[in-house]
């Protein structure tokens, strides 16, 4: 149970009186009792994901708090930590089951540091002011605030840039997404299980993913370079938010 | 913590654990819907957020240590990218005895019979199912019907028909590759391993998908093995036998077998 005692004020209380305790830890224990049962090889696969998920989340609070390190190594340095634990688990050295969810929670924080001091060591990184790491948001390419309109205008912007990426085939739709919201190369997307292509074929469906959306924009007299804040969440949340078990719970 | 006032988005951010939670759709709708509501007037929420799902997406495109991956994956109903399932195969036991007693009657042809290397031996089907199903929803357009109907052949394990019509396929892009890659796979389980290693020449097996690309070294591996390209054979045997996964498993069993006999 995360405890959520010191909240500041009553009116940031409306969000936190919905969340008795974060769902992640508890799903991590549900997925390792169900190694015993007839789904062990989904129940394994999502595990993974999911402590891999966790693990990078706590390595980005402490990474952003102390030291700089670029999202690849971050993931590296996740997958690599996922790694000992599922096989400390496989040879019974760590049992997420005789912890509570708070502990499940310490721990993986205490593994996700112990990771950054390492790494911090393996490259002699500069250890950064806390304060120079806090804004960090995507800017450039696609990214122009200046141009960010606001209200009725914004939603209606992003309403369009949603209906026109509507329009391209799923499979083209799940490329074009993937490096939109994601900036993955494209050897990564040619990897992605939803997508299994050689990467030059993804460049080339990236291509004509990009122009498609651009002639959409411009039918629709909008420019799809100016993208206001809010306009990769709402692409994020209409088509890529599946939980890791694939079943849509709030669509 | 999570603090979350809409009013001043840079004042108050939601915290990691519940960018995990969304991510991983462990949190309730409600919490998800006010949540969105705070992300959208706040840049650096929805960064972090992407950033969340950046990370569950790049682990899904990397392989998952032996034992830990997904094992089959294929497209949802709606297309967006959800998992699904295919229904478990149980052993039906009213089968198991007479499969029992074909599986001694073959052990027992098998003695005195000269000996061939010990993966030869195997017919093997790439097991793909789920993948082979996604590839349907993907790519419908990049090839003929001739082509999907030989990869049902080949999935209903008959091996000359889907030889035939793979041949005859007609495919584009990366397609081409895996037609020649499952004509190969028919050829050699027909027993024409010259055939198929023409094909193995002509295919650039470190471009194949990866799901794939493992499988094509396995059978290459096979049809060396069958042709008495010893030497070859056993280079490739010594890179499989280091892999993780399924090959990895199979080549470590071969390495076995060969050192058994």
């Amino acid at each position: 149970m995360v405890d959520r005692s010191h909240r500041k004020t009553d009116e940031h209380g409306a969000l936190m009186d919905l969340v008795e305790t974060w769902g992640w830890p508890e799903d991590l224990k549900r997925l390792v009792r169900g190694f015993a049962g007839p789904e062990r090889a989904r129940a394994r696969g999502e595990f993974w994901l999911l402590l891999n998920l966790a693990l990078a989340q706590r390595l980005r609070i402490l990474s952003g708090r102390y030291y700089r390190i670029d999202s690849e190594s971050l993931r590296d340095l996740a997958a690599e930590k996922a790694l000992e634990l599922v096989d400390k688990l496989d040879r019974g050295q760590w049992n997420p089951l005789e912890s509570h969810a708070g502990e499940l929670v310490s721990f993986l924080s205490t593994v996700a540091r112990n990771a950054l001091v390492d790494e911090l060591r393996r490259t002699k990184r500069t250890k950064l002011d806390p304060a120079g790491m806090i804004e960090t948001a995507p800017e450039g390419d696609g990214w122009n605030r200046d141009a960010a309109c606001h209200g009725v205008e914004r939603e209606e912007f992003v309403s369009q840039l949603v209906a026109c990426a509507a329009r391209l085939s799923a499979p083209h739709r799940i490329i074009w997404l993937l490096r939109v919201l994601h900036e993955m190369p494209s050897k990564t997307i040619a990897e992605h299980p939803e997508v299994l292509l050689k990467s030059s074929h993804v460049d080339v469906i990236l291509s004509r993913c990009r122009d498609q959306i651009r002639q959409c924009m411009r039918a629709r007299g909008l420019d799809a370079h100016e993208l206001p804040p809010g306009t990769f969440a709402e692409l994020w949340r209409r088509f890529r938010a599946n939980p890791i078990s694939g079943d849509s719970s709030h669509d | 913590m999570t603090n979350v006032d809409d009013t001043n988005a840079n004042s108050e951010h939601l915290d990691e654990a519940a960018f995990t939670d969304i991510v991983a759709g462990t949190a309730s709708k409600k919490f998800v819907d006010q949540a969105f509501a705070h992300i959208r007037n706040c840049p650096r929420c929805e960064m972090r957020l992407l950033e969340a799902s950046g990370d569950l997406e790049t682990c899904r495109a990397k392989p998952a240590p032996s034992g830990w991956g997904m094992p089959v994956r294929a497209r949802s109903k709606t297309g967006l990218g959800g998992l699904v399932w295919p229904p478990r195969r149980r052993l039906d036991f009213r089968l198991a005895i007479p499969l029992a007693l074909a599986a001694m009657l073959l052990v027992m042809l098998r003695i005195g019979l000269p000996r061939r290397h010990p993966s030869e031996t195997h017919p093997y089907w790439i097991p793909a199912t789920g993948e082979l199903h996604q590839l349907r929803g993907a790519h419908s357009w990049d090839a003929d019907s001739t082509f999907w109907q030989g990869l049902d052949a080949y999935e209903a394990h008959n091996t000359g028909r889907a030889a035939e019509l793979l041949q005859d396929a007609k495919t584009t892009g990366g397609l081409e590759d895996l037609r020649r890659l499952y004509l190969a796979s028919s050829l050699i389980n027909a027993g024409q391993g010259q055939h198929a290693l023409q094909l193995f020449d002509e295919l650039k097996i470190e471009d194949l998908p990866a799901p794939w690309r493992a499988d094509a070294y396995w059978m290459k591996f096979q049809v060396l093995a069958g042709l008495n390209r010893s030497a070859e054979a056993e280079k490739l045997l010594d890179e499989m036998v280091a892999w993780p996964g399924r090959v990895g498993d199979l080549a470590r069993t071969a390495r076995a077998a060969e050192q058994h006999h």
